[in-house]
């Protein structure tokens, strides 16, 4: 028992120094090429001259509010995306008759890339805010359409013919059968809904916004200051794997009740 | 008039172009509480008429009538057991068992006193808080019969809910299900001729291709029986029936399992 617990501490503080060594090295490898001046350091300066230029600017409040600002069109445009999307998507599945209607556009619009509604966002938009929440809206809303879609036809039938069994009317079923057997995947599906959301955001502050972190990276192209160029792409990569661990940790908090694949199970047999 | 009234039932579907005719003038009637198992090999159409009965597909011809009246859709007052457990993975056990309550609107202190009770008597009492995958099968499937038991249906339905466990834990399950479903009407469906003699109080023996009722047996004496000889002579003789109808089919071996 005590060993076990040991052998735990131990193999956990092995894994943390795994998941940390690429990162690592990583950096020592830009570091090292740029203060070597292997490249060109006006193409990639050294990553602690990038760093401190991203302190400075955190603390100036510069990046933040681009950062805030971004954020914002984000939670705009991804959100109203859910909203239409995961009620959409169910009642898609749930109706065959709904689903063929639809098949065709859904379709259609899912290839065409968000940056290719660019145009036609300004044209209807202008300049702003509502431009980049119409895009991250369009270019979220299709795929997570086609997600829940997917995930409601999958829903294990037995289950809701055994609530409404067990006295279920149509509307509990959804509610108390669907619902919850779609979570995990619907949580997937937010997941990678935010990249493509974040993705959106930013092609579209490049050309159609005067704020963000997208405009903050066009404008420091412009001026050539190649830091904070990688500054911004840091800040986007930060917040994005910040959004992504908390929705891993609501995964797992809403989801203790699946056995899922444990790999150390799996491979323990063979030991 | 029966409690449980089938009359001249047929259900025919297509598939793939082709019209199958599952079953064909059933008619049967059961007594309220008796306990009636509807015995047949694979493709006799028994699950298609127990979900006939609890209204989840509705009958080509023919009419369900309990207590006098004709059924409409499902509901909790016909409640059907699966083969599978099919528990709700995302609930404990004492919500699974309190499922049928919460969605008849019973509050919480109500059900979860219900359910603990039911749990109880089913041996669980100490597996309330656990999740499905964390039970054995056997536990499972009692978790399922609780779950159908607290709502106290007028007819329980049961198809072939004992397929997938094991020979030991069977017996066990049997006399727990006879032992808990006592005075209550049951439709239970098997393809196991001894679990038949063993739980009812009458078999119907179903043919297939289309399903129609080949014969019934009454048998007398408290279920479960313990084996005996007269047990297994009878069970040879509807088996031999069984197998000399089915000969004139494709498949007369593949029709029928041993258990």
């Amino acid at each position: 028992m005590y060993k076990n617990r040991a052998k735990r501490g131990r193999s956990s503080w092995r894994s943390e120094l795994r998941r940390w060594l690429l990162p690592l090295v990583l950096a020592i490898l830009w570091e090292a090429s740029a203060r070597l001046a292997l490249v060109e350091p006006t193409l990639l300066p050294p990553l602690t001259q990038v760093l401190s230029r991203g302190w400075l600017l955190v603390r100036t409040g510069r990046l933040l509010g681009d950062l805030a600002a971004s954020a914002w069109r984000v939670l705009l445009g991804f959100g109203l995306a859910l909203v239409v999307a995961i009620p959409g998507g169910i009642a898609l599945g749930l109706y065959p008759p709904l689903e063929r209607a639809t098949a065709l556009v859904v379709s259609a619009l899912r290839p065409l890339a968000p940056p290719a509604w660019i145009p036609l966002a300004i044209l209807w938009f202008g300049i702003g805010d509502a431009p980049a929440v119409f895009i991250i809206f369009i270019g979220t809303c299709s795929s997570l359409l086609v997600g829940t879609l997917a995930a409601t036809k999958a829903v294990d039938s037995q289950l809701v013919k055994t609530s409404l069994t067990l006295g279920a009317n149509r509307w509990q079923a959804v509610c108390h059968v669907i619902l919850p057997s779609l979570v995990p995947a619907l949580l997937t599906q937010v997941r990678i809904g935010f990249g493509l959301a974040w993705m959106c955001v930013i092609a579209a502050e490049m050309v159609a916004v005067r704020r963000g972190v997208g405009f903050f990276m066009v404008e420091a192209r412009n001026l050539f200051r190649t830091e904070d160029v990688l500054v911004g792409m840091m800040a986007i990569a930060v917040v994005g794997l910040g959004t992504d661990r908390l929705l891993l940790g609501l995964e797992k908090r809403l989801c203790r009740w699946r056995a899922g694949l444990d790999p150390a199970r799996l491979y323990a047999g063979q030991e | 008039m029966s409690f449980l009234q089938l009359t001249q039932i047929s259900k025919r579907y297509l598939t793939n172009g082709n019209a199958i005719v599952a079953l064909h003038d059933l008619s049967l009637s059961v007594e309220r509480g008796e306990f009636v198992v509807l015995l047949g090999p694979s493709g006799c159409g028994k699950t298609t008429l127990l979900q006939i009965v609890a209204g989840l597909e509705p009958a080509s011809s023919g009419e369900v009538l309990l207590g006098g009246r004709p059924i409409s859709r499902w509901g909790a007052e016909r409640t059907l057991i699966f083969q599978r457990p099919n528990l709700f993975p995302w609930l404990t056990a004492e919500e699974n068992v309190a499922f049928g309550l919460r969605v008849a609107g019973l509050e919480v202190s109500q059900r979860r006193r219900i359910a603990r009770q039911a749990l109880g008597r089913m041996g669980l009492a100490e597996a309330g808080h656990l999740y499905p995958h964390e039970l054995s099968g056997g536990m499972q499937q009692r978790v399922a019969l609780a779950r159908a038991l607290v709502l106290d249906p007028q007819v329980l339905l049961m198809d072939e809910p004992l397929a997938a466990v094991d020979a030991l834990l069977r017996s066990h399950l049997q006399r727990e299900i006879r032992a808990s479903c006592a005075g209550k009407t049951v439709l239970f469906v098997t393809h196991s001729i001894r679990e038949a003699l063993i739980l009812a109080d009458r078999v119907v023996v179903l043919s297939p291709q289309p399903g129609h009722v080949r014969r019934e047996i009454v048998l007398d004496g408290a279920a479960p029986r313990p084996p005996s000889l007269e047990l297994a002579r009878l069970e040879e003789e509807i088996e031999r029936g069984l197998v000399i109808a089915d000969s004139t089919q494709a498949q007369p071996h593949l029709a029928f399992p041993q258990t």
